[in-house]
């Protein structure tokens, strides 16, 4: 019986460890091939140790446009998170506490986070041209909003819904109305909830790599569409696209870490409240 | 003159009233959504009832259901709803197995996240699904690069010479496999949470019963889970569906057509060969079919649950 | 209240004196954006002045180009002037009216001095659609069979080789006759040809069959030779987009096949000789495995990465790829060692494929005269020549390809205008084509990958472009 129990934990613990290293690796290898000088990268696939060289980000910060991209995707995500935020919160309100529409807004909410991008894509793609609104970060950004909130709302109806109404009518009471109290009472309640809608909206924007790469051409080009460009008429530029995809990973690696309480709470959230 | 502006001023002083603001609040998020959703919807139906191609894009010619003929006649469409239909099933599947090995494990091993290491091993087993599926396309694409992928290197150092991305079979079976990379941690974050949701009286009861770890598990565990599993399945076939990035970045539908799926092949079709009609229509069928699916599947969970 | 009006005239003045046009390029990366860099920065340096033009290019990469391309173009977006299309895509995007018609900008000598007979007929063809100009050509593009003469040299000469090469060559024909067996009825005859042409002795490149073509590459593949100084004999391209088909056609009319029947647009890639072509081409992969397997991902710069890392010995590759493989600095391995020559013969003796990139006039642009006067310059003049000489290739007039200067850069030029002049074929121009051209693309790669057989693809694609060219009007 103590026997059983001992393999029991050394599997355990084994398997435990081969999902650690899984998960790590291709970030690693993704780390190793960008500072792996240009020679070794085709001669020597395997080689782990050697003397990094930081041509990869030369090229592709000084020589490329890249910043003008991550500049881009930070423009892209940080507004349409802030739009999201903005346009959601009162849907999310109305929702919880008025039952607007109740079951047949969730159902469409869900709906459009059902179908494939691509078929929306098309008719939006048709519609920004005749708009002008292709390769322009306003378009990127609309388009972001609109695909974002739907998860927006029904997370913030979620939360909405765990506070206790009393609070709020406590405050009527008190003489603010329906507005001031959602603003003054039932928002710094919601911070917690907030930050989570914000991490994941934020995420889902940085991310997006289908939208930004038909809507744009060059001027609104993100780093997710930028990274994947290193296909040139030369040869792929293994360096340089493991260069550009570190730096468009980092954001996502500082939001894991700082959030990670937030983000647990706010994916397992969706799903059991749901 | 006046009593416009008294009236208009009594309107906006009564929106702070609820009657009004519970429709106000929610006119933003409706209307980006209606642009961004619903017009497109319409102009979709529209756009596939003409026959819009490159050429003659700025004054097509009406095609009735045209569109729709040629592509449920085409070989092509019902290969790329194969490819979907596989593609979701077998993901999903190893996502679930693996992370309810992998919560299943860490919750019996692990329990709660108390101090900074467990903290830790979480976040890094769940930075996969962190990163954007763009990149993680980037990264696959150059670890099975025949030339200087360190995947090929390690294979054929054990004799293995065959090249993943080139048979139609094993090219579909790696994107999976990729897929669940990026995923089982999401399933397994689902799951491990689950577990801590649970109410522990039935768990004491069964354990003075006298039964054994797997039998709690099989008969108490998973069944009360199940509701959650259910939804997280949902969430995630519907993901898998989707999934254009990496495919995109790592095969593009080849090789042939083996992993083309329906995200890719109105890719190919609207992108590269100009038929923006034929696209409209294979969304309008898509939808279709997406809609009828997910109605079965939800009663059948249902019933299950 | 004078001075007020006096300065306030001065500064109008000033800015309206000091504004300069922009022209900008919408170019694909690879070596035609080289030159298009060069010759930007010699254009603001020397023209920009005098003309009060300022060029400036925007780089897109190559996955997707053609995808950007249709974007741009179709949403009227007056951000860029000047564009690098394939004279494939000229047929329907002048359809849709979003290109400039050129021929009143030609047709003026002040504008444009440098006068149209001088471009190759085939060429300015392809630039034309219902009679009108809609651009004007800028590079024309071939294949050359590159092959590394040190091996070649060896085993012309070496007696060992010699020796191992019979051997390989009647493994290879003993082969040939199995197959003969399998294959149906209508592709026997080529076969039968291939085994005819076996020797058993090594030939010089530039009178290769294509059973040379094939012995060679068995022998310089370590799986039939392991003593092979390569991995694989040579390399085919297979990844859906632009080339497989392109290259595939220098096989198709080898063996003595075509698009369509003369003078008519009724598809005739089901035909005996098409079938021939296909099965040779798909069975270098699926029979004698003498190209690497993963060449359904190869297109033009994988296969510049096999020959330049010496992984190949030989291959059908672009002529843009020359000045790369025999730079020092680019291709330290093979850079003295690589020769070119024709592509080998079939059946129907042998034919390059040609295709040329133009640049076009974006009807939206907000600068056409401007615009146009660049493109004239990139595309007719003799700088412009140069620039392309140096870093792309050459822009298809015989008073810049077969000029001295520039015959004296690029000697292996004298090559690509015989290749040009005597076996020359191109595609046909028309709105669709970019359709068909998938159309065959899938089921190539298909027949590749090994999912259909050569036999059923040929019909497949067959039947698909007779359906397309039937819903568009084409019989009737």
């Amino acid at each position: 019986m103590r026997n059983g129990k001992k393999i029991g934990d050394i599997v355990s613990y084994l398997v435990l460890a081969l999902a650690v290293v899984i998960a790590l690796f291709p970030l690693l290898y993704l780390l190793s091939m960008s500072f792996k000088p240009r020679g070794l990268i085709t001669t020597k696939p395997t080689l782990w140790l050697f003397k990094p060289s930081l041509e990869h980000y030369h090229k592709v910060i000084v020589e490329g446009f890249f910043l003008k991209y991550l500049f881009n995707s930070i423009i892209v995500a940080t507004s349409s998170t802030i739009i999201t935020l903005i346009v959601s919160l009162p849907a999310a309100f109305s929702i919880a506490r008025f039952r607007v529409g109740g079951e047949n807004i969730s159902f469409w909410i869900l709906s459009i986070k059902m179908l494939p991008p691509m078929v929306f894509l098309v008719p939006i793609y048709v519609i920004f041209q005749h708009l002008r609104l292709l390769d322009r970060l306003v378009g990127l950004i609309i388009v972001y909003v609109a695909f974002n909130s739907p998860l927006a709302v029904w997370l913030l109806r979620s939360f909405i819904e765990e506070l206790p109404k009393e609070v709020e009518e406590q405050a009527m009471v008190d003489g603010c109305t329906r507005l001031s109290a959602f603003s003054r009472v039932v928002i710094p309640l919601l911070i917690p909830g907030i930050l989570v809608t914000i991490a994941l909206t934020f995420i889902s924007s940085w991310n997006e790599f289908l939208m930004a790469l038909i809507l744009t051409l060059e001027k609104a080009r993100t780093i997710t569409v930028a990274a994947s460009e290193y296909i040139t008429g030369y040869g792929i530029l293994w360096g340089d696209i493991a260069a550009a995809g570190v730096i468009a990973i980092i954001p996502n690696i500082i939001l894991a870490v700082t959030l990670q309480r937030y983000l647990v709470r706010g994916l397992t959230l969706g799903i059991i409240k749901g | 003159m006046g009593v416009l502006g008294i009236k208009l001023f009594t309107i906006l002083r009564n929106l702070g009233e609820d009657k009004y603001l519970k429709y106000l609040m929610l006119v933003p998020a409706v209307s980006i959504l209606a642009f961004v959703t619903i017009y497109p919807f319409i102009y979709s139906i529209y756009l596939s009832l003409y026959k819009v191609t490159i050429q003659n894009y700025f004054n097509p010619p009406f095609y009735g259901l045209g569109n729709y003929i040629e592509e449920l006649t085409s070989l092509h469409f019902w290969n790329s709803i194969k490819v979907t239909l596989t593609y979701t099933a077998l993901s999903v599947l190893i996502e679930f197995i693996a992370g309810l090995i992998l919560a299943i494990i860490f919750y019996e091993k692990i329990g709660e996240l108390d101090s900074w290491w467990k903290k830790i091993l979480v976040t890094v087993l769940l930075a996969p699904m962190m990163l954007a599926p763009a990149i993680v396309g980037v990264i696959y694409r150059m670890m099975l690069n025949e030339l200087i992928g360190i995947i090929p290197a390690y294979l054929k150092s054990i004799g293995i010479y065959i090249p993943l991305l080139t048979d139609p079979t094993l090219a579909l079976l790696t994107l999976v496999l990729i897929d669940a990379w990026q995923w089982s941690p999401f399933m397994f974050l689902v799951i491990f949470s689950g577990l801590h949701s649970l109410p522990s009286e039935p768990v004491q009861a069964a354990m003075v019963d006298g039964a054994s770890k797997l039998q709690i598990y099989k008969y108490i565990v998973l069944p009360l889970l199940s509701p959650i599993i259910a939804v997280a399945i949902i969430f995630r076939a519907l993901d898998a569906v989707k999934a254009f990035d990496t495919i995109f970045l790592i095969t593009a539908g080849g090789p042939g057509t083996a992993t083309e799926t329906i995200s890719m092949y109105i890719y190919h079709r609207v992108f590269t060969q100009g038929d923006f009609g034929a696209g409209a229509a294979i969304t309008i069928i898509t939808l279709l079919l997406l809609t009828l699916i997910c109605k079965f599947l939800l009663k059948f969970l249902y019933k299950v649950s | 209240m004078l001075a007020v009006i006096v300065s306030s005239l001065l500064i109008i003045s000033a800015t309206v004196a000091k504004q300069s046009v922009e022209v900008v390029i919408f170019i694909r990366e690879g070596p035609e954006t080289d030159m298009v860099k060069a010759a930007a920065e010699y254009w603001n340096k020397h023209y920009a002045a005098k003309e009060g033009i300022v060029v400036k290019y925007a780089v897109f990469g190559r996955p997707g180009y053609f995808e950007k391309i249709t974007t741009t173009l179709l949403a009227r977006s007056p951000d860029y002037d000047i564009m690098w299309v394939l004279c494939n895509e000229i047929g329907r995007f002048a359809a849709a009216g979003v290109l400039e018609p050129l021929d009143k900008y030609v047709s003026s000598k002040e504008l444009y001095p440098y006068g149209l007979k001088a471009f190759f007929p085939a060429s300015l063809d392809s630039c034309r659609y219902k009679g009108k100009l809609y651009a004007l050509p800028s590079v024309i593009s071939t294949f050359h069979l590159y092959y590394r003469k040190d091996l070649i040299n060896k085993l012309l000469t070496d007696k060992a080789w010699k020796a191992k090469f019979s051997e390989i060559a009647s493994k290879i024909k003993a082969d040939l006759g199995k197959m003969l067996e399998e294959v149906p009825e209508e592709v026997k005859p080529g076969i039968r040809w291939l085994i005819e042409h076996i020797k058993t002795e090594p030939v010089s490149p530039d009178k290769w069959t294509w059973s040379d073509f094939l012995v060679t590459a068995a022998f310089f593949t370590k799986s039939h030779n392991p003593g092979s100084p390569t991995e694989y004999g040579t390399t085919i391209m297979g990844k859906r987009g632009e080339c497989p088909p392109k290259e595939w056609y220098m096989f198709l009319w080898s063996f003595g096949g075509d698009f369509f029947k003369h003078g008519t647009y009724i598809p005739t890639l089901n035909s005996s000789a098409a079938k021939q072509a296909l099965t040779f081409w798909a069975s270098l992969l699926r029979r004698w495995h003498v190209v690497p397997p993963d060449v359904d991902t190869y297109e033009y710069p994988e296969v510049l990465e096999a020959l330049r890392s010496g992984k190949v010995a030989f291959s059908l590759q672009w002529d843009a790829a020359y000045p790369d493989l025999t730079s020092k600095e680019k291709s330290p391995l093979v850079w003295d060692k690589i020769a070119i020559t024709y592509v080998p013969i079939g059946p129907n003796g042998r034919h390059h494929f040609i295709h040329t990139w133009t640049f076009v006039l974006n009807a939206a642009s907000l600068k056409k005269e401007a615009a146009f006067k660049v493109l004239a310059w990139l595309t007719s003049s003799k700088e412009g020549g140069i620039f392309a000489a140096k870093y792309c290739g050459p822009i298809p007039r015989s008073d810049i390809m077969l000029s001295e200067e520039i015959l004296k850069m690029r000697p292996d030029w004298k090559l690509m205008a015989n290749e040009i002049a005597k076996y020359g074929h191109a595609e046909a121009v028309m709105p669709e084509w970019p359709k068909i051209h998938d159309i065959i693309c899938i089921h190539l790669v298909n027949a590749l990958a090994g999912v259909e057989d050569p036999v059923k693809a040929c019909n497949a694609m067959n039947s698909e472009i007779y359906a397309l060219l039937k819903s568009a009007g084409y019989y009737g």
